[in-house]
């Protein structure tokens, strides 16, 4: 008879374990190889290096985002999230500012990037395989039709709000199994056919479905991607260098397994850090080899040098009005149904794998009613905002914060209104710094929030002192480059500033004031952990991989503020991105101060809110 | 009038220690504790010989080679909402095998533990002015209600219309629609409303008073637990919210409009509602983490007027 360590009674939130395969499917279709993985491939159409390789070291350093978010689920579940965790260590304004910019504001510029897709991937093949070329066309043709589908987002995030959670976690779960059974019809077509045979297809299928006159396609593509400056490197091989710089491209789909994550129940331990660690890790680590297969069969079958072409000549007509032969995205599913020689078929694999689209979609709005509730809870929104509308039960006025600038948004991202179309990364860029934000905070969780750190289950996973200098010396390795890419990048800015309008030299400035601030946190984590080593203390996991992660966040930081090679277009060089991510932050530290003045006016000591209670 | 308002600490001692503390550090007048104070395991710190003890705490074993080590974690047990037990590995087979030992275990554990909370109140508490209600909830076993009764500063309001001041009462029961775990005190929702309705007979003005009902309305969105299977596993990996409120106190709420609910039971359900003018309130629970949520109530003559929730 084995050892009874555990009595429990009965009592009301005893539950037994959750489903690991559950939390994987859902954290599968948060990093979304199809959506945001095919996307942003197909924006990667400049770089020299191996997509694969940037795949696979953007995972390895996922790992560590999700040893960090496991941990810190598991010490702190229930409690708001990144929200609450940055609230409780770093201070309240750090968490609001982060979390209401991270969470809430970006997921604005989210909704025309996911009607993009929805555009890209489902609405526009799938009019033209039901006889409407026109109607395809013009969904992908800029700027009423992506705006329609942009607005259409809304409206299918808004079913999805409506119908709760019981009904979009089931919506969920079945689109993952349709999703992956067209995503493996997929991969078994480009398996069995040959190149020869997809030249063939593509050429008598873009005439067929797009209404355009009978050409060589393949070649055509791969010529228009030539003029169009298209430079890449073979899907294999390490080029690990070159591939590095993919990497700040790829964390627009990797970054987010975090999305997936859960905890509920009580009494429950460290079981269940590793029921999370390992819901989100696999995720990671199959998305990423389904990546790996997809690449390797597109090389295979539709031809790697014509993929990335097809990808600079679409883009680059998007952008600056080039010439494009196939008129619509290059998807690399539909490719793959150009093979299968019946229209149905066609439908049925397009119908599947927009599945993916269909059972993500419902994550831009709900991340952000819900941090909308939070700080309505704190009293920094208005009462106003939680209202929930009687009969549908739907937090409509929620709804109405995040519609209406989505709404306005699109509007400017469909007319490409001041460029709005180059803040793609912008997205990913303002989420990784509330990432950043929970990652300084892991880093410090164990000593500013001892006694919840003790009682946790994670307080067991201490690292022997020697990985913890060796972590320590590795982290300082990082900083030590971090600062002299800093310098480095400075120094060729600089060296550009009378060739740029006062606009541009303001956020040259801005840039350069946000890498002291940074400099200065770099050196503060070095400093505070160094300490707590020489005080002979090991160091818990939690720290050692905040530690990795934080340094990898923010080298990714560094990379698109910095830019000095016009890689990523997000940083200095585009007023319009630095404006609208200035306003952005201004506006969370307007309504965090405007609310602070008031509920102080009102006799509410709003300080107080995440104040530990003191016991005497 | 401002009063604090907490709920289902479940046995966690740093939570009651900062309840009782919550009224100096908050300024408020009133204290009240919505239901469910007792814990729900016992952890054993199981002797090894030579003055060594095992324990095993979230899944992790860890041995305490020290008397300090023991103290240390009896404290982290006791703040994570468990009672420590030290005993011996015979005495932990007789406990698992001997029919009713468990019981027997857990309510020795939750007297004592009661008894230490109502000594530490009245220390704190005695000759400040504040007054502390608590009401227990679905998961308290009943032998602790005398065992608050004999306290000098905290008073149980089960059923009970009390006084908050000149122009409001309170309400209050700890009772339940039925859970998956057949807890204490639940009943079926006919039972539940019966039980509200008579307490409310008692009241002199409900559309002024505070519903303290340890229910969360059904539907209101305070009430949202993941979805459980039939072998009570949380449904697609917690993802389905489902409500598990009170039918029973949501048609009171909607009948009396009173001002204020004050509602636990649900960890997960932090949030307000509102219905018409009444502000439901359930600050959910994070006891295990020895994280205090609760909420401040500013309570005007005819009207609720600031709140806010805290994490304390």
């Amino acid at each position: 008879m084995s050892e009874v360590s555990l009595f429990v009674r009965r009592a009301s939130g005893l539950v037994r374990a959750w489903s690991v395969f559950d939390a994987f499917i859902y954290a599968t279709f948060s990093i979304n190889l199809v959506t945001l993985g095919l996307f942003i491939f197909s924006y990667c159409w400049y770089f020299e290096g191996s997509l694969a390789t940037a795949v696979v070291v953007g995972a390895i350093f996922t790992v560590f985002e999700v040893i960090v978010y496991a941990s810190l689920i598991s010490a702190m579940p229930r409690a708001g999230g990144d929200y609450v965790w940055q609230s409780r260590i770093l201070g309240r304004g750090i968490g609001f500012l982060l979390s209401v910019t991270g969470w809430w504001f970006i997921l604005w510029l989210w909704v025309p990037l996911y009607g993009q897709m929805l555009a890209y991937e489902f609405l526009t093949p799938m009019a033209a395989l039901l006889g409407s070329p026109e109607l395809a066309i013009w969904f992908t043709t800029y700027p009423w039709g992506p705006l329609v589908s942009m607005l259409l987002v809304c409206v299918i995030v808004f079913i999805y709000i409506a119908i709760g959670m019981k009904w979009y976690a089931r919506v969920q779960k079945a689109c993952f199994y349709m999703g992956m059974v067209g995503l493996l019809i997929v991969f078994g077509i480009l398996l069995v056919n040959d190149r020869q045979t997809f030249i063939q297809a593509l050429n008598a299928s873009i005439p067929a479905l797009y209404g355009q006159v009978p050409a060589d396609y393949y070649a055509e593509t791969i010529a228009l991607g030539q003029a169009a400056g298209v430079t890449f490197g073979p899907p294999w091989g390490i080029l690990l260098s070159a591939s590095i710089a993919i990497v700040p491209m790829m964390t627009f789909f990797n970054l987010w397994p975090n999305w997936g994550s859960t905890l509920y129940g009580e009494v429950r331990g460290a079981n269940d850090y590793k029921r999370n660690f390992w819901g989100m890790a696999s995720a990671i680590l199959i998305t990423t080899v389904l990546a790996l297969i997809f690449f390797a069969l597109i090389d295979k079958t539709i031809g790697w040098e014509f993929y990335i072409n097809a990808n600079g000549a679409f883009w680059s007509s998007i952008f600056y009005g080039t010439e494009v032969a196939i008129p619509v995205w290059p998807y690399p599913v539909q490719f793959a149904a150009f093979l299968v020689p019946n229209r149905f078929l066609q439908i049925v694999i397009i119908f599947l794998v927009g599945m993916w689209w269909f059972g993500w979609s419902g994550t831009v709005f709900l991340s952000s009613t819900r941090v909308i509730f939070a700080a309505a809870l704190d009293r920094m929104l208005p009462e106003w905002a939680s209202y929930i509308e009687p009969r549908t039960r739907t937090p409509v006025n929620a709804l109405l914060l995040m519609v209406i600038p989505s709404a306005i948004i699109s509007i400017l991202y469909a007319f490409n209104v001041a460029n709005f179309q180059t803040l793609v990364l912008d997205a990913t860029l303002v989420i990784a710094v509330t990432f950043l934000g929970t990652t300084v905070a892991s880093i410090l969780f164990p000593w500013r929030q001892k006694e919840i750190f003790e009682g946790s289950p994670v307080a067991a996973y201490r690292m022997p002192l020697w990985l913890g200098w060796a972590a320590t010396v590795l982290y300082l390795f990082g900083v030590g480059y971090l600062l002299y890419l800093t310098y480095s990048y400075a120094l060729q800015v600089f060296a550009q500033w009378s060739d740029h309008g006062g606009l541009t030299q303001a956020m040259i400035v801005l840039v350069a004031l946000l890498s002291v601030i940074n400099v200065a946190l770099l050196l503060y984590i070095a400093v505070f952990v160094g300490r707590q080593l020489l005080a002979g203390e090991k160091l818990p996991l939690v720290t050692l991989a905040g530690l990795i992660f934080f340094a990898f966040l923010d080298w990714l930081l560094l990379v698109w503020f910095w830019d000095p090679n016009y890689l990523y277009g997000i940083g200095w060089q585009n007023s319009t991105s630095m404006v609208f991510m200035i306003v952005m932050y201004g506006l969370a530290a307007a309504i965090y101060f405007g609310f602070n003045a008031y509920r102080r006016r009102q006799g509410i000591d709003i300080d107080k809110v995440y104040k530990e209670i003191p016991v005497e | 009038m401002k009063l604090f308002f907490a709920t289902d600490v479940h046995g966690s001692e740093i939570c009651w220690k900062k309840f009782i503390s919550a009224a100096k550090f908050y300024e408020v007048d009133v204290l009240i504790l919505g239901g469910d104070m007792t814990g729900k395991a016992v952890v054993p710190i199981i002797a090894q010989g030579g003055g060594k003890y095992k324990v095993t705490l979230l899944d992790q074993e860890t041995l305490l080679e020290s008397q300090e080590d023991v103290d240390r974690m009896v404290s982290t047990i006791r703040n994570r909402g468990y009672y420590p037990y030290v005993t011996t590995p015979d005495e932990v087979q007789e406990i698992a095998s001997t029919l009713g030992r468990q019981e027997q275990l857990f309510l020795e554990q939750v007297v004592a533990t009661m008894q230490r909370w109502m000594e530490y109140a009245d220390s704190r508490l005695q000759g400040t002015g504040i007054r502390c209600y608590v009401c227990p909830g679905n998961d308290d076993v009943f032998e602790i209600d005398p065992l608050i009764a004999a306290s000098k500063t905290v008073r149980s309001v089960e059923g009970q219309v009390i006084e908050l001041d000149e122009h409001h009462e309170m309400i209050s029961s700890g009772w339940t629609n039925p859970t998956p775990w057949r807890t204490h005190r639940e009943e079926s929702e006919e039972a539940l409303l019966q039980r509200i309705e008579a307490i409310l007979a008692k009241a002199r003005n409900p559309a002024n008073a505070v519903f303290n009902l340890h229910a969360p309305p059904y539907g209101s969105g305070l009430d949202e637990a993941p979805e459980l299977t039939h072998d009570l596993r949380p449904a697609y990996a917690g993802r389905s919210l489902v409500p598990v409120g009170s039918k029973s106190v949501l048609q009171v709420i909607e009948k009396y409009q009173p001002l204020l609910g004050l509602h636990g039971h649900i960890h997960e359900g932090k949030g307000t509602r509102k219905y018409k003018r009444t502000l439901c309130i359930n600050p959910g629970s994070m006891y295990e983490q020895g994280v205090l949520h609760g909420a401040i109530v500013e309570l005007k003559p005819n009207k609720v007027g600031n709140y806010i929730l805290t994490t304390g």
